[in-house]
């Protein structure tokens, strides 16, 4: 109540002292630039503290003298100056802000970007709101510099990987932290660790999302301490306003299809290749052959062997397995209603949506239902309550890892002279399991019921000082029901079940303080606060056999359990942190902040860590020298420095411990981890140095910035020798780098009734291990960790082609060779190849770096043109630099050396008689000539994608007002158009993510193919409807 | 009103201030603290049995290495397979033995050595804390963790080192003798620095091993009824004897354990295999069941042998030569050739079979694995009488019974003639007959010096290599041939 009178009295003496001028009264309206009223604008006297605020039609009225300039200053508008003179009247149109003048969501506040210190960048939901994809990450791919996101298959509903400058861990997550309107939310993979990860961001309907910051240096990032090296990606739903109620309703739908497709044998070919393997087995010579005797080789194959069966006497079939893979009814649909308004002191959003991804292959697809309530709610002048409520069913249909014959991809391994059905059944007797059967005879579904819930109040205790608190829910349970029918491979003979289910609760409070003031010259902004967040995961699983029949497939119904298990996991973090802004003369910015981390996850010799982080900013443009210049019109130089952590993943790494090994019904222990009291975070030093400009009236802006990331103590699994019992223990040992630059561009190439606008990102990381707990590289299938090499570097024989003597593969030996080794004949050069020495002999070629999975450089460029009501924007991503190994090539392009998988048709240019120069090896059964794992199967994946297209029309103003609506538009948009690359398999954005797979091998594993999915186009058509 | 409102505020947000260290102290509940482990003879009991789990193998997570519950059997096998029987899988792993052309990136190579020693581990625990032990229970407790340790040195040593008989066994790289518990960190290291032994010193450890444990256990299977007895000691001294060419040795324990009585022939030469309990014949079994097991869909011995409705991969493809080799009416040599698609292991009863249910149908198989959760015999009475005749016969005695005698005891069992007299050979090829993929193959052609294919018995090809991973941890000297 005092406030309340003493703000009353000053307001009295301001007019007082004002009425001893020669004053006039001045009023008006403030819209936007739809003609709305803007409630709560700042109308201030320029150089005083006078003032006042427009009301809810967006009316004000101030007392003035005739020189005074009125300031019109509302967050997200671009701030006016307006000189009073005479006028009584000055009604005004805000128009939305320079890219300068955008409010930022930072970590438990909001900084106008103008004065940020730290890097941040921000995309907002008018970006990507029209791309038909059913997941965040995806949908900001490309758009932001220093993100490289990527999508580890084209299965819908699976992990995706987001990497804020580079990767900075080996065993623990790279992925940023997530938080969703000021909760860390569950972002990790909740299936089982043998198929594909699932993704929790999936379960947040990005037509609720107002906003996605990345906070990428340590400044920006540091205030969430010990979970922040991996960079945060700030999710802030929308919140309504105090304006009249707006209804939204948005339908979109469209079609999907596969970006490409790999070129395999057709049946004659395939014939003809492995005919002439199975003769040379036979040590018949093919260019000689007889017709009887390659007849006879197909019929060796066919009913000898029993491999291929129908190969000598089915000439009819030509199967196209590649097809069958791919879903003929693949789309996009998507039904978004919300509604959002309120007054002064109550606003509301409601959002509603639906969406019904068919995915590009059979049997995968996914269904999202989201509802959105979020409220705010002011109770009296200082204090404030709000909340969000988000309930969403996600389910998902998902196929088997990529490493199953189940698995539809793997059907290209099929011979193509084998019919797909026969008498409308799958065809059992395919060389390999033939995966048709399991569309009609398995399923695998996973359901979530996800609740993201917040509270928060905020109370002002004196003048500039507020306490807020909020409590937050993160409820995830997910039960992933799979069921393999009795013909199918893994369920014969009677049929097999696994119930699984995960609950994961995650509980946050935070409270903090925050004071803002003025003194004089100086703002003062500080932060102090308290978190408390634990994590519960329960999880049980039961696996069983035998069922009466196919359709009753409960576990209840069950003869027998194959296999059980339970777990409850749980970790705490405890935290304090504190965020000091200071901004002197509106030029001279400073933050400084730190966060005390305490967590279960450490080990008891170090439970709490300290993360520092500090910035400073230089309004240069604000400096007398460059005011008012022409051209330069903004120009701020920043630098941070900070340290941020990286918590391991395991719950329990610090503890050495026994696991049950129960023998029959006996029960049984094994030593399982060896103890490591003094593990702790990995720790991250970051030093950023950047400047934002902008030229033209910022008709150009950008920002450029230079950073580096020094990790040090890497949780790492070092290699113990395994005779000791163990196979590693979990240490704070290991360090990397990550180096890079970052460039934004922004420019409105044209403006007025045509606008043409365009954004460019570039950024340029350089990742090196930079120290490992051991000569040993960290191995993980074809990817290393390596000492001063990148993350995952490919380390394999290099293929040197074919020798033209004999058919061979050869490998360079990349070493020097031994005297015996070249008497032998082991060792020798090809003419062709060169002066380098080869041998046939894999064994006796050295393991050498030959590849690098990691972009030299990501970015995206966007073109945006508007003209009266059409709309269109043009997004380009690109990755350039990076390599995939196709682990998957050794059994689809080793010419027909291996067992009789079908061959891309690359591999008919095969060696076949002396003297032949060619890449590709000769055609023996079971030979083994040259399906090794080397450089042969490792291919540059450079691309560049059309990502996002989209073409509108909304209806002008003068149709809208005769039929009543706000906003009607129609409009096209498709996502993964048009790619150009070079990688020959199916897409070069793939990174499968194996099986049993652990954060390391996530993390080490790149850029992998292993008849992985690519990616799906879609295109939709959809209409827009606001009322 | 306000003011009540106020202060509940107010206080609310002090209460969240509060965050308090209690929050921190989260145990596990999935695994136990090391130091809540060896505390009582209970969990030494049971550290003893994570032993047992380990020569197993474990099921599905795929650590691989199914050692006694397949490995050792199927690495013996392929290594020694000429014209028998043939790899049709797709796994390189096995086909790389087949083929006798290993690397040193051989998953299977690897993960085998890795349960070896994890293993090793186990027992050296349990070896190292008997002190928890009850007087009454000491020197079954020790007695058995001895055992087990020398069954995985013995199958180390034959593994991956060269065999016993090249005369140079006290120079020939044996295996790292691990005898010592890894405790912390710094133990593992310790272990690099202890180099390869030799084989005749990592025999010496294995016999000290048996002969200590056949001392100190009794007949007394234990509490599992299938435990390691003094008589499954003496089953494997027979074997290691054999191995050397001790025959005294051999003969006298071979028939120590037929002699107990407690062991006899089953009817029919199938009735030791696919039992969910031990038959008479078993000294010693891999006890399984469906949640405790070798493996079900990509390892273990059921997996690789048979190819039944839902059941197998029929990998491993016996050749008609091999069947051919029966004299007719031998029950070792039936072939069943008219399994339904949909037929499980209950309905072969012959021991041969030709495949059904799937990729590689049409193959033979052999019976003795057909289903991935019933037991794996490791050892079995009919290779006593097999080890008494052939130790007899090398040396001219008659322990316990004259070669032909035992020799008989075999043939009429499988329901064919009896011989009048043995020579070396019909000695061999009666076991070669009835212990065919039980895993002796490559064992047995070393110790008779024979040729596989085109290898001598001492090839290095016939060694499997240190695994790569071991090579690039610490300083281990690779076995000749591999690079090294």
């Amino acid at each position: 109540m005092l406030m309340k009178k003493l703000f009353f009295l000053m307001i009295v003496c301001l007019l007082a002292v004002a009425q001893a001028l020669a004053q006039s009264t001045v009023s008006g309206k403030v819209t936007d630039e739809s003609g709305e009223g803007l409630p709560g604008v700042n109308v201030l006297i320029k150089g005083t503290t006078n003032g006042a605020q427009t009301d809810l039609n967006g009316n004000y009225r101030l007392t003035v003298n005739s020189g005074d300039i009125l300031i019109f200053s509302y967050v997200g508008f671009q701030t006016q100056e307006i000189a009073a003179g005479n006028r009584t009247t000055i009604d005004i149109t805000m128009g939305g802000a320079t890219e300068l003048q955008e409010v930022v969501v930072t970590g438990y506040g909001v900084q106008i970007k103008q004065y940020l210190t730290g890097n941040i960048a921000s995309v907002s939901a008018e970006d990507i709101k029209d791309i038909p994809v059913s997941n965040v990450e995806s949908a900001i791919q490309g758009r932001t510099a220093g993100v490289f996101i990527e999508s580890s298959s084209g299965k819908v509903g699976e992990g995706i990987k987001v990497r804020v400058r580079g990767n900075s861990s080996i065993s623990a997550s790279n992925q940023p932290l997530y938080v969703v309107d000021g909760m860390i939310i569950t972002s990790e993979s909740q299936g089982i660790t043998n198929n594909q990860p699932t993704n929790p961001l999936a379960d947040i309907n990005f037509a609720d999302i107002e906003s996605v910051e990345v906070l990428k240096d340590a400044s920006a990032a540091a205030i969430y301490g010990s979970r922040a090296s991996n960079g945060v990606v700030l999710i802030t739903t929308k919140r309504g306003s105090s304006s009249r109620t707006a209804v939204n309703v948005r339908f979109q739908t469209g079609f999907s299809d596969p970006t490409n497709l790999i070129d395999w044998m057709n049946a004659d070919q395939y014939r003809e290749i492995y005919g002439e393997a199975t003769l040379r087995f036979q040590g018949i010579d093919p260019f000689t052959a007889t017709a009887d005797e390659r007849q006879a080789a197909l019929e060796l194959l066919d009913t000898g062997f029993g491999l291929v069966a129908g190969l000598s006497t089915d000439f009819e079939t030509d199967t196209d397995w590649q097809d069958l893979a791919f879903n003929d009814d693949a789309g996009f649909t998507q039904l978004d209603v919300s509604a959002s308004g309120g007054n002064q002191d109550s606003q509301f959003f409601i959002g509603l949506s639906g969406l019904d991804q068919e995915g590009i292959l059979i049997n995968n697809n996914l269904r999202r239902i989201s509802g959105r309530l979020n409220l705010d709610q002011k109770i009296g002048d200082k204090l404030s309550i709000g909340g969000g409520l988000n309930l969403v069913r996600t389910e998902i249909e998902r196929v088997s890892n990529d490493n199953a014959f189940a698995t539809p991809l793997q059907l290209v391994a099929l011979a193509p002279t084998q019919p797909a059905f026969v008498d409308g059944e799958p065809n059992p007797n395919t060389i390999y399991y033939n995966g048709l059967i399991e569309k009609e005879n398995a399923s695998a579904v996973t359901e979530i019921y996800r609740t993201f819930t917040n509270l928060h109040a905020e109370y002002q205790l004196i003048e500039g000082l507020k306490i807020r608190g909020e409590l937050g829910l993160d409820l995830l349970d997910q039960q992933e029901d799979t069921y393999q029918g009795r013909i199918t491979q893994d369920g014969a003979p009677g049929g097999q079940a696994q119930s699984r289910s995960v609950r994961v609760a995650n509980i946050q409070t935070t409270s903090y303080l925050d004071y803002a003031t003025n003194l004089g010259a100086l703002d003062v902004n500080a932060v102090l606060g308290t978190s408390l967040q634990t994590e519960k995961r329960n999880l049980t699983s039961i696996q069983a056999t035998g069922f009466p029949t196919d359709d009753l497939n409960t576990i209840a119904s069950a003869a027998e359990n194959i296999f059980q298990s339970s777990s409850e996991l749980e970790s705490a973090f405890v935290s304090y942190f504190l965020r000091g802004n200071l901004k002197f003369l509106d030029k001279y910015l400073l933050t400084i902040s730190g966060r005390i981390d305490g967590s279960s996850k450490f080990g008891e010799n170090n439970q709490y860590g300290f993360f520092p982080a500090a910035s400073a900013g230089w309004i240069i443009s604000d400096e007398s020298f460059l005011a008012g210049n022409a051209i330069l019109s903004f120009l701020k130089l920043r630098t941070s420095v900070g340290l941020t952590g990286n918590a391991p993943v395991a719950r329990f790494a610090h503890l050495g411990t026994f696991n049950g090994a129960n023998y029959t019904t006996t029960a049984g222990l094994r030593p399982w981890t060896l103890a490591s009291p003094d593990l702790k975070w990995e720790t991250t030093l970051q030093y950023d140095i950047g400047i934002d400009f902008a030229f033209l009236n910022d008709r150009v802006s950008g920002e450029i910035d230079y950073y580096k990331k020094n990790t040090s103590d890497l949780l790492l699994s070092r290699t113990l020798p395994a005779i000791s019992g163990f196979n590693s223990v979990f240490e704070n040992v290991g360090e990397m780098e990550n180096e890079g630059i970052e460039v934004v561009l922004n420019s409105n190439n044209l403006v007025g009734d045509f606008q043409w606008s365009t954004s460019f990102n570039i950024a340029f990381n350089d990742n090196t291990v930079t120290k490992l707990n051991s000569e040993a590289d960290i191995i993980s299938g074809r990817n290393r960790v390596r000492v001063g090499q990148p993350l995952g570097v490919f380390v394999e024989p290099e293929y040197a082609g074919v020798n033209p003597a004999n058919g061979d593969a050869l490998f360079f030996i990349n070493r020097e060779a031994t005297e015996a080794e070249i008497s032998s004949g082991d060792v020798f050069t090809v003419d062709h190849i060169g002066s380098r020495l080869v041998t046939a002999n894999y064994n006796l070629a050295e393991d050498v770096v030959i590849g690098d999975p990691n972009p030299d450089f990501v970015g995206g460029l966007t073109n945006s043109f508007s003209y009266k009501g059409i709309d269109l924007s043009i997004f380009f991503q690109f990755v350039y630099g990076n390599d995939v190994y196709n682990s998957g090539g050794r059994f689809q392009s080793n010419n027909a050396s291996g067992f009789v998988d079908n061959q891309t048709v690359d591999q008919l240019r095969r060696w076949r008689q002396p003297g032949d120069i060619t890449d590709v090896p000769r055609a023996e059964l079971v030979g083994a000539v040259g399906d090794d794992q080397s450089s042969r199967y490792l291919q540059d994946a450079s691309y560049l994608r059309l990502k996002t297209m989209t073409l509108g029309y909304s209806l002008p103003q003068n149709v809208l007002d005769k039929v009543s609506l706000r906003k009607v538009r129609v409009f096209l948009s498709g996502v993964n158009l048009l790619t150009f690359t070079d990688y020959n398999g199916w897409d070069p954005e793939v990174s499968t993510p194996g099986t049993n797979r652990s954060t390391t091998v996530s993390n080490i594993t790149q850029g992998t193919d292993f008849y992985t999915a690519p990616q799906g186009r879609t295109i939709t058509a959809g209409l827009e409807i606001g009322f | 009103m306000k003011s009540i409102i106020n202060k509940a505020i107010a206080m609310t947000v002090v209460l969240l201030m509060v965050a308090c260290d209690g929050q921190l102290d989260v145990e596990p509940r999935q695994t136990l603290a090391s130091s809540s482990v060896l505390v009582n003879e209970e969990n030494l009991t049971s550290v003893l049995f994570g032993a047992y789990a380990g020569i197993k193998g474990t099921f599905g997570v795929g650590e691989g290495g199914e050692l006694l519950g397949g490995d050792a059997n199927i690495m013996s096998e392929m290594l020694g397979s000429t014209d028998n029987v043939s790899w049709g899988g797709s796994f390189s792993t096995y086909r790389e033995m087949a083929d006798k052309e290993l690397t040193v990136t051989n998953l299977v190579v690897a993960a085998n050595w890795i349960r070896g020693y994890d293993v090793i581990n186990s027992t050296n625990v349990v070896l190292a804390n008997l002190d928890l032990a009850s007087e009454d229970n000491r020197d079954a407790i020790e007695g058995q963790a001895r055992a087990l340790r020398a069954m995985v040195y013995f199958e180390l040593v034959r593994f991956w080192c060269q065999p016993w008989g090249t005369g140079s066994e006290s120079t020939d790289l044996g295996v790292p003798l691990v005898l010592t518990p890894t405790v912390t960190a710094a133990d593992a290291d310790a272990t690099a620095n202890l180099g390869r032994s030799t084989v005749s010193l990592v025999y010496t450890q294995i016999l000290d091993d048996l002969t200590i444990a056949k001392d100190l256990l009794s007949e007394d299977l234990g509490t599992n009824g299938t435990n390691i007895s003094t008589y499954t000691v003496s089953a494997i001294l027979s074997r290691v004897y054999l191995q050397r060419g001790e025959y005294a040795n051999a003969a006298n324990e071979a028939s120590r354990v037929i002699e107990s009585g407690l062991y006899s022939l089953n009817p029919n030469p199938l009735g030791s295999f696919n039992n969910a309990a031990n038959s008479a014949e078993e000294v010693f079994a891999i006890q399984q069941t469906s949640l405790s097991n070798a493996g079900t869909n990509n390892g273990g011995a059921t997996t690789f042998y048979a190819r039944l409705f839902g059941v197998g991969r029929g990998d491993i493809q016996v050749q008609q030569t091999f069947i051919d080799s029966f004299e007719p009416g031998d029950a070792r040599g039936g072939l069943q050739d008219d399994l339904s698609t949909t037929a499980t292991i209950g309905a072969v009863n012959e021991m041969y079979y030709v495949g059904v249910g799937g990729q590689n149908s049409g193959q033979i198989q052999c019976a003795k694995f057909g289903d991935p959760n019933l037991n794996i015999p490791v050892i079995r009475l009919a290779e006593m009488y097999l080890n008494r005749a052939e130790a007899n016969f090398e040396q001219g005695t008659t322990v316990g019974a004259s070669p032909v005698e035992d020799i008989n005891t075999i043939r009429s069992r499988a329901g064919i003639g009896n011989l009048t007299t043995v020579t070396q050979q019909d000695i061999r090829d009666e076991r070669m007959k009835e212990l065919a993929f039980e895993g002796f193959r490559i064992h047995d052609f070393k110790r008779w010096q024979l040729d596989v294919g085109s290898f001598t018995y001492d090839a290095n090809e016939l060694v499997l290599p240190i695994p790569e991973r071991e090579t690039e941890a610490f300083a281990i000297q690779q076995n000749p041939g591999y690079g090294q």
